[in-house]
C-alpha cells in the first residue's frame, strides 16, 4: 500500500476578484521507504503541497491519504493523529517553540498524545542526532544545525513512517546543510519515508525520486 | 511636521489601537477627576453651611427684645447690633481681635455682663471664631479628615493609574517597535523616535484632559443637581456643586508628571536596545531564560499545555492581574464603603424625633406637663424622658489654677464593651488618654461642675477611684470615665430632664409633629432634630448613588477591559509561532484552543476572587459600627458576582477571539 496518495489535488486562492492556482490536478503516489525531492522555483507551489500532504492546508478538489487514510474526510482531532503518529515535520525556520528547551521541543509530540517518555528512546535519538549535550538549552541557545537537529529529533520522536521536510537546508551553511541532508537520508535508510522539498538540485539528486513542480502542475523524471 | 505625518499615518493604519490606549487614559482620569469635584462640593457645601450657621458675626444672642437692644450698642471693639427674628448678632470689628483667643474672652464676659444687665434670663449667647464665621471649617475630626481621606485616596488611585498606563503604554510601545526599529535602521536617532512619541504622548494627554474634565464635571452636575445635592438638612452635610479649576489643573498636572515619567521611562528603556532587540520586541520575552520546572505530561494535552504556559508564559496575565486587581479591588472598598454607609444612614433610629433643651440647668429641665402635652399630640406613640450629661458639665479639678480645665464625659459601665468586674460607687473606669498619663490604679480623680454649670444644684464636686483603664474610643479634647450603673442612675436623677425622644406612629408624621413642637417650645434654648428628615434626605439622594456607582463601574468596566484587550489580543497575536509550531506538529484546533484558555481562566479566576479578599476585612473593620452583613450579602455580594461576571468576560473574550482569528489564519 502506498503510504502517501495524491489524487486530482487542486488547491486556489483568491486575490480580490483573482482566482490563483498553486496546484492544478496533481496526482502521485508514494510507496514506503521511498525518499522524494519536490522540486521547483519559489512559488511554484511546493510548500502548499507539502502542507497538503502534511493535513496543514485544505485542498480546494482532490484527496490526500496517508497509509491510506484519507485525510479529506477525517475530522481535525483525526487529522492532528495523524500528524503527530504518521507524519514528521521539518521546517525551513526549524519552527521550535521559544520557550522551551530542545527536551522540551523534542517530546512535545508525546505530550500531544498523552503518552509517557521513553527516555531510551530520546537518548537514541538525540545521540545519532549529536544534541544530547544541548537539551537543557532555549532555541535562542543554539545554533542553525543544532535547531534543524532538535526539529528532526522532534520529527523521529514519535517514530512516523513518513518525513515532510520543507527546505530544511535552507537557513544553514553548506557544511551544515551537507550534514542534515545526510541526516535525513540515515533516517531513511531505517525505512522512514521522506518527502523533501528544495530548490537544490544536489539534495534531490541524492534522493530516489524527483518531482518537478511549475505553475501549480507536476511532472516526473 | 515629519513627525506629525507619521502620526497620521500610524493613526490611520491602526486606529483602534491608538484610540484605545486614548480610552484607557481618558478613564484613568475620570475617577480621581469625580473625587476631587465631589471634594470641591463638599467643601463649598460646608463653607455655606457655616456662613448659614453663622451669618458672618461673631456672637448671636437669642431670646431678645428689640428693647434688648440698647445694652448691646456702642461697645468699644464691637460693632453696632442688628436685631432679626428675636436674635442680636454683634461682631469683633477688628480681624486680629476676633482671632486672638485671649480678646475673644474678654468680648464673651463684656457680652455676658451686658446680658446680665437687661434683665432678661432667657438670652442665649452662641459665640463663634473667626474661622467658621467665614466659611473655614475647623473639625478636624470629621469634616476636615474626611477631606484629608478624599484627597489621600486621589493620590492612591492617580498612582494606580500611573501603574496601569504604565503597563498599557508599554504594550502600546510594543506594537510599534518594529516600526521604529526600522527607522533607526534608517538613521533616525533616538531624539527623533523620542519626539515622535512625545507628540503622540502629548496629543493623547491634552485630548484625555479635555474628555475627562468634561465627562467628570458634567456627570457630577447632573448628578448633584438632580439627585445628591443637600442642604438645610441637619444631620448630613450640605453638599453643592462646585469646582475648583485650581484643583482640577493640580490633579492634570499630577497626571502630567506621572504620564511624563512612565513616558520617559518607557522610551529610555528602547534607547538602550539594539536595532536587532526593538524589531524583535514582540516576541523578546519569550526568549528570556525562564527558571527550569519540571516537565510535566497531564491526563490531556491542554491541561499540559496551559500549564506550561503557566510556567513560562505567564507574564501577560500577571500584568493583567496586576492591572485589573488594585483597581477593582479600590472600586469594591469605595462601593462597599458607599453602600455601608447609605445603609447606616438609613438605619432608622429607635426614636423618629428629638426634643432638647440646652443649658437645662438655666431654663429648667422639661416638666411633667411638658410631657403631657408631647404624649398628646397627635402621631405620637411613644416618648422616653430623660437625662443626658452635657459633655461640659464636668471637669477633671486640678492643682494648677493656670491649667486648661479637661471636660469629663461620664458614661455608664454596662455601655462599655469590656465591662468586666461590676464597680461599686466611686470607683470608675477611665479611657486610656494622653491628657490622664499621669495617673495609675488606686489614684483618685477628683472631677468637679465647670464654671458655666457651678451656680446650678446637683453634684458640685465628685472623689473618684480608679480601678481600671479601658481599650475604648474616647475623644482627645476629654476624658471618658465609666460610672457603675446604680451609681450613674443616682446622679440622672437629681438632675432635670433635657432630652425628649418621641416615636411616632408613623413616620410620615414628622412634619406635622416637628411643627407643632416648634409651636410649643418656640425658644432658642430647646433643639428639634427630626430623624425621619435624614431618612428622607438618604432615599431622595439614592437614585443619584446608584446612578454615581454605575457610572463609577462604566468607567473603570472600560479602562480594565481596553487594557486587559489590549495586552491578552497581544499575548495571542504574540504566541502565533506557537500555535503554528503546535499545529503542524500534531496539535489539535481544540486542545491549542483550551490550552490558552485555561491559562486565561485561571486568571480570570484570581481576578475575580483577590478582591473579595481584600474587600472582606475592610468590611469586618467596618461592621464595629453597626450590623453590615444584611448590606453586605444583600447589596454588595450580588454586585460584585455581576462584577465577576464581567471581568471574566473582560479575561476571557479578548483570547477567544483573537485564538479564532489566529487559528482562521493558521
Amino acid at each position: 500500500m502506498d503510504i502517501v496518495s495524491v489524487k486530482n489535488l487542486t488547491k486556489t486562492f483568491t486575490q480580490g476578484t483573482d482566482k490563483i492556482f498553486a496546484l492544478k490536478n496533481v496526482s502521485f503516489s508514494i510507496k514506503p521507504g521511498e525518499t522524494v525531492a519536490i522540486i521547483g522555483q519559489s512559488g511554484s507551489g511546493k510548500t502548499t503541497l507539502l502542507n497538503l500532504i502534511g493535513g496543514i492546508e485544505k485542498p480546494t478538489s482532490g484527496n490526500v491519504e496517508i497509509d491510506g487514510i484519507s485525510l479529506q474526510s477525517s475530522s481535525d482531532s483525526e487529522l492532528s493523529k495523524i500528524r503527530r503518529q504518521k507524519i514528521g515535520y521539518i521546517f525551513q525556520d526549524f519552527n521550535l517553540i521559544p520557550v522551551l528547551t530542545a527536551e522540551e521541543n523534542i517530546v512535545m509530540p508525546l505530550l500531544l498524545d498523552s503518552k509517557k517518555i521513553n527516555k531510551k528512546h530520546l537518548h537514541s535519538i538525540t545521540d545519532f542526532l549529536g544534541i544530547t549535550e544541548r537539551m537543557k538549552h532555549l532555541p535562542s541557545e543554539l545554533s542553525g544545525g543544532q535547531k534543524q537537529r532538535v526539529a528532526i529529533a522532534r520529527a523521529l520522536i514519535n517514530r512516523p513512517g513518513l518525513i515532510l521536510a520543507d527546505e530544511p537546508t535552507g537557513n544553514l551553511d553548506k557544511n551544515t546543510a551537507d550534514e542534515i541532508m545526510q541526516l535525513l537520508l540515515e533516517i531513511n535508510r531505517n525505512g522512514t519515508t521522506v518527502i523533501l522539498v528544495t530548490h537544490e538540485e544536489k539534495y534531490a539528486d541524492m534522493c530516489q525520486r524527483k518531482l518537478y513542480i511549475s505553475d501549480g502542475i507536476i511532472s516526473e523524471t | 511636521m515629519g513627525y506629525l505625518i507619521y502620526l497620521q499615518k500610524s493613526f490611520l493604519r491602526d486606529p483602534k489601537r491608538h484610540i484605545s490606549f486614548f480610552v484607557a487614559v481618558t478613564c484613568s482620569f475620570i475617577l480621581p477627576l469625580l473625587i476631587s469635584v465631589y471634594r470641591d462640593s463638599s467643601a463649598y457645601g460646608m463653607e455655606q453651611y457655616l456662613l448659614d450657621k453663622t451669618k458672618g458675626v461673631t456672637y448671636h444672642i437669642s431670646n431678645a427684645d428689640e428693647d434688648d437692644m440698647a445694652y448691646f450698642e456702642n461697645i468699644p471693639g464691637l460693632s453696632s447690633p442688628a436685631f432679626d427674628e428675636g436674635i442680636i448678632y454683634l461682631s469683633i470689628l477688628s480681624d486680629e481681635e476676633w482671632k486672638n483667643k485671649e480678646t475673644v474672652v474678654f468680648y464673651d464676659n463684656l457680652i455676658q455682663k451686658q446680658a446680665a444687665l437687661s434683665g432678661n434670663e432667657r438670652l442665649i449667647i452662641s459665640g463663634y471664631n473667626y474661622e467658621n464665621a467665614h466659611g473655614i471649617s475647623t473639625d478636624t475630626g470629621g469634616y476636615l479628615s474626611a477631606q484629608k481621606l478624599l484627597l489621600i485616596i486621589n493620590l492612591f488611585i492617580i498612582l494606580i493609574s500611573s501603574f496601569a498606563i504604565q503597563s498599557a503604554y508599554k504594550s502600546h510601545l510594543n506594537q510599534f517597535s518594529s516600526d521604529m526599529g526600522k527607522l533607526v535602521s534608517l538613521g533616525a536617532e533616538t531624539k527623533h523616535i523620542a519626539m515622535i512619541f512625545a507628540f503622540e504622548f502629548a496629543a493623547i494627554f491634552c485630548m484625555a484632559s479635555v474628555c475627562s474634565v468634561f465627562v467628570s464635571v458634567g456627570m457630577m452636575k447632573f448628578l448633584l443637581g438632580s439627585f445628591l445635592e443637600m442642604q438645610n438638612v441637619k444631620e448630613l452635610s450640605w453638599l453643592l456643586f462646585h469646582v475648583e479649576p485650581q484643583n482640577i489643573f493640580l490633579h492634570l498636572f499630577l497626571f502630567f508628571v506621572s504620564f511624563a515619567a512612565v513616558f520617559f521611562f518607557t522610551i529610555k528603556k528602547y534607547a538602550r536596545c539594539s536595532v536587532f532587540e526593538i524589531i524583535h520586541r514582540q516576541t523578546n520575552e519569550n526568549f528570556k531564560k525562564h527558571k527550569y520546572k519540571r516537565f510535566k505530561i497531564l491526563s490531556s494535552p491542554s491541561a499540559s499545555l496551559a500549564r506550561l504556559w503557566r510556567q513560562r508564559t505567564n507574564k501577560t496575565f500577571n500584568s493583567c492581574l496586576l492591572t485589573s486587581v488594585p483597581i477593582v479591588t479600590v472600586f469594591m472598598i469605595v462601593f462597599s464603603g458607599i453602600m455601608i454607609g447609605f445603609d447606616s444612614l438609613k438605619t432608622e433610629s429607635e426614636y423618629d424625633i428629638r426634643l432638647s433643651i440646652n443649658d437645662a440647668e438655666t431654663f429648667g429641665g422639661f416638666a411633667p406637663e411638658d410631657v403631657n402635652l408631647i404624649k398628646g399630640i397627635s402621631g405620637v406613640e411613644a416618648i422616653s424622658a430623660e437625662y443626658e450629661i452635657p459633655p461640659d458639665k464636668y471637669t477633671v479639678v486640678s492643682d494648677d489654677p493656670s491649667a486648661i480645665p479637661l471636660p469629663v464625659r461620664i458614661l455608664r459601665y454596662s455601655d462599655l464593651d469590656s465591662a468586666k468586674t461590676p464597680l461599686s460607687e466611686h470607683e470608675i473606669a477611665v479611657c486610656k488618654n494622653q491628657n490622664l498619663s499621669s495617673y495609675s490604679i488606686g489614684d483618685t480623680l477628683e472631677i468637679g461642675l465647670s464654671d458655666h454649670y457651678s451656680e446650678s444644684s446637683g453634684i458640685v464636686s465628685l472623689s473618684l477611684l480608679v480601678t481600671e483603664f479601658t481599650d475604648a474610643k474616647s475623644a482627645d479634647w476629654a476624658v471618658d470615665i465609666y460610672l457603675s450603673d446604680s451609681f450613674y442612675e443616682k446622679i440622672i436623677s437629681m438632675e432635670p430632664i433635657n432630652i425628649i425622644e418621641i416615636k411616632l406612629t408613623d413616620p410620615s408624621a414628622s412634619s406635622h409633629v416637628q411643627s407643632v413642637l416648634q409651636t410649643y417650645f418656640p425658644g432658642a434654648e430647646y433643639e428639634i432634630t427630626n430623624h425621619q428628615e435624614t431618612v428622607d434626605a438618604v432615599l431622595y439622594t439614592s437614585p443619584g448613588i446608584y446612578l454615581l456607582i454605575l457610572f463609577l463601574f462604566f468607567i473603570i468596566f472600560l479602562f480594565v477591559t481596553v487594557i486587559l484587550y489590549a495586552k491578552l489580543s497581544d499575548y495571542i497575536e504574540n504566541s502565533r509561532g506557537i500555535i503554528r509550531s503546535l499545529y503542524t506538529i500534531g496539535a489539535s484546533i481544540r486542545d491549542i484552543r483550551l490550552s490558552y484558555i485555561k491559562q486565561d481562566i485561571k486568571a480570570a479566576f484570581c481576578a475575580c476572587v483577590i478582591p473579595l479578599l481584600f474587600c472582606v476585612p475592610f468590611i469586618m473593620l467596618a461592621s464595629d459600627s453597626f450590623d453590615i452583613i444584611e448590606t453586605f450579602l444583600i447589596k454588595v455580594l450580588p454586585f460584585y458576582m455581576i462584577m465577576a461576571l464581567f471581568i471574566i468576560a473582560a479575561y476571557i473574550h479578548p483570547v477567544y477571539r483573537t485564538l479564532k482569528n489566529v487559528m482562521k489564519r493558521i
